[in-house]
């Protein structure tokens, strides 16, 4: 039996303040909102109807950002989204790329792609940028380094960029920004994901906290040509800049309990050249649409849903599971409640396969979702799956055939129960009911049945 | 009105008493209370485990078993949100046809269809009420078993005040994920005597089971009680 490691004591407690925090700041500011279930659902309908006339969207996109000089680009696999970022680095002679923020470049696992190609591809969000200097993949979708205290990341960046220790957070800040800087200022690649593609009018929101998703898609170096390459998800488009601004309301007040991020970005296209010398933006934009696995969860009713997804953290924030588990016990990169819909769809595995069954279904995350995902019935249909794909073992699905057998015949029943009663005595249960009774009571099997007693009480 | 008694598993095999409690109290408001005996389990349990066609087969039988009742009643929430929020999935019926909008939960049974509130019932403790999710999140039943406690004589009702969040019961995912869900329970359980309670209370007997079982294995003086039992006082 695969058990998952319960984060220890003070790490819990660390990641509990934090997740409690974003919470509790959830909370006040979606108070500010008296139809704040209405504005859920209204955000729901735009996704799903996305949803339903994706490829039409796609199409109204791609021409309104070819229109605004944009290049975009589909791609099946992450194979082909990374050899295209690779390709572009070559063509453009760098070596280094600055990156902001983004999970489908850690679905596809860019960096480690790019560096076989001899491409050093640079984190520039700050929590990012430490979890890429301890080689860790992102603890949670939009915190990635969530889970470590003021006291680790000062340790971490003493250690790796020999700097005095200090846990004060502007000084922490401080030097990282001096790291970056002087990335930003010679980069003439960058690199980010999108968080909204609008259909009407071609153009890409970024939603970034630190001001560095602004440097890595206007490039200010002075030399050479730049690009900036955009990668994300074919679900990320949206029809309208009307609905862009509905989802902006519910998207970083469900993730953090900010009012909004600190930096909304509009990409409309790159530098126009009549915009002359002085103009800022770099020579070439381009946007790779993904599809890796997405199509699949699109013709899947059930998965279908789980695409209307915008990544805002706020089924990790609240799942009961998440908080004593933690991030990394998923070995998935996309983690938490709707992490487990989305990790087994696109990539199928013993190890993806078991992370729907990791949860109590008690529903939380589908209560908190802002388009109103129903996750924990799309983590059932997961289950489904698994179990039509024989990931639920032999003996396992032969124990719920007898099961049934048994369970459609009163008289076996029954006699099940009583045989029971003979046999299991208080020491026994304790015994096969191992995996409970390490750590909780039994109660003991009651010395009659519901049925027996009620045989009794009312005589035929 | 002819009322089926839909016993869950769980219920039969370690809590009679909650079911008997309901049996009592739905009598003693005048019905007539009936108990199938050919009757088992709704299918929950593979269902979960993703093994729909055994949880399809029980369904369909269930249907069968409850069919000529003007209600079914239960005491257990999870029980009750496998028949109305997932059957209609496993058996291709519409969420409102007929059959599954004459089954109920005990609490929302009592407060919505039979529009009572005060049992009579007296009950000289503190007492809080655990929310267990199935109840709360999947039949949107939270002010009907707290209108029924409000409403007892003597008695102390203290909110729990910790979400509400999940006590970490899960049916397999208890046995399954044993160190996650201890610690989901333990701090259920700390939160539970925060209150200063004597009892807590729940409407179904899988989270009970699991309070229960961490709050006796620490010693601690705290009591679980089904709902039906709290409210149906002794016969």
């Amino acid at each position: 039996m695969m058990r998952t490691p319960v984060l220890e004591t003070q790490r819990r407690a660390t990641l509990a303040k934090a997740l409690n925090l974003a919470l509790d700041k959830r909370r006040q500011s979606v108070a500010e909102f008296a139809n704040w279930e209405a504005m859920r659902q209204r955000a729901h309908d735009i996704r799903a109807g996305v949803l339903e006339r994706l490829d039409e969207y796609l199409n109204q996109f791609e021409r309104a950002a070819t229109a605004n000089g944009i290049r975009v680009v589909r791609v099946a696999t992450a194979e082909e989204a990374c050899r295209y970022v690779a390709a572009v680095a070559k063509r453009l002679g760098v070596t280094k790329a600055v990156k902001a923020k983004s999970m489908v470049t850690e679905e596809i696992h860019l960096n480690r792609a790019l560096e076989a190609e001899g491409i050093r591809a640079m984190e520039t969000d700050l929590g990012e940028y430490i979890a890429q200097l301890c080689g860790q993949p992102p603890f949670h979708l939009t915190a990635p380094i969530v889970h470590l205290s003021r006291d680790e990341v000062g340790r971490i960046l003493a250690d790796k960029l020999g700097v005095p220790f200090t846990n004060d957070p502007t000084q922490l800040t401080l030097i990282a920004r001096d790291v970056m800087r002087r990335e930003f200022l010679t980069a003439r690649l960058g690199i980010s994901g999108a968080n909204f593609c609008i259909a009407e009018s071609g153009s890409l929101v970024l939603c970034t906290n630190e001001g560095n998703g602004r440097m890595c898609t206007t490039l200010p170096a002075k030399e050479g040509p730049r690009v900036h390459i955009a990668i994300t998800g074919i679900e990320k488009v949206v029809p309208t800049l009307k609905d862009v601004a509905h989802l902006l309301r519910l998207l970083a007040r469900s993730g953090s309990g900010m009012r909004l991020t600190a930096y909304t970005t509009l990409i409309n296209g790159p530098r126009k050249r009549a915009d002359g010398e002085e103009s800022t933006g770099p020579d070439e934009v381009h946007v790779l649409l993904l599809d890796n696995g997405r199509r699949e969860m699109l013709r899947d009713p059930h998965l279908r849903e789980a695409l209307c997804c915008i990544r805002c953290g706020a089924c990790s924030n609240q799942c009961p599971v998440y908080h004593r588990i933690g991030g990394h016990a998923y070995k998935s990169v996309y983690n938490g409640p709707i992490g487990s819909v989305w990790s087994p769809a696109l990539w199928e595995s013993e190890q993806t396969a078991s992370l729907p069954f990791d949860c109590s279904l008690c529903g939380a995350c589908a209560d908190i979702c802002p388009v109103k995902i129903d996750i924990h019935h799309a983590l059932l249909w997961q289950r489904k799956l698994a179990a039509d794909r024989g990931r639920v073992p032999r003996w396992q699905r032969l124990a719920w055939l007898a099961w049934r057998v048994a369970m459609s015949c009163p008289t076996l029943y029954n006699f099940g129960s009583a045989v029971a009663r003979l046999l299991l005595g208080p020491a026994m249960l304790n015994r096969l009911g191992k995996p409970w009774t390490e750590t909780r009571d039994l109660p003991p099997l009651a010395k009659k049945t519901f049925h027996e007693l009620w045989k009794e009480q009312t005589p035929e | 009105m002819q009322i089926g008694l839909f016993i869950p598993c769980l219920v039969d095999q370690f809590f009679p008493q909650a079911g008997l409690a309901v049996a009592r109290i739905l009598k003693r408001l005048g019905h007539s209370v009936e108990y199938p005996a050919e009757q088992t389990c709704c299918g929950q349990p593979a269902f979960n485990a993703g093994v729909r066609s055994e949880a399809t087969a029980l369904a369909k039988r269930f249907v069968q078993v409850f069919d000529r009742f003007e209600a079914v009643v239960a005491p257990s929430g999870s029980c009750v949100a496998m028949v109305r929020n997932f059957y209609p999935e496993l058996l291709d019926i519409a969420p409102d046809s007929p059959f599954l909008t004459r089954v109920f939960e005990f609490s929302e049974f009592l407060v919505d269809r039979l529009n009572v509130t005060d049992l009579g019932a007296t009950f000289n403790d503190r007492v809080t009420y655990h929310d267990s999710c199935h109840l709360l999140r999947e039949l949107r039943v939270q002010e009907q078993p707290r209108k029924l406690l409000r409403a007892v004589k003597g008695m102390d009702f203290v909110e729990l005040n910790d979400g509400p969040t999940c006590c970490g019961f899960g049916g397999v995912f208890s046995v399954k994920f044993p160190e996650v869900s201890t610690v989901m329970g333990e701090d259920k359980v700390a939160a539970i005597e925060r209150t200063g309670a004597r009892y807590v209370t729940a409407g179904d007997c899988g989270c009970l089971m699991h309070i229960g079982g961490l709050l006796t294995r620490r010693g601690s003086k705290v009591r679980t009680i089904h709902l039906a039992e709290l409210l149906g006082g002794a016969s």
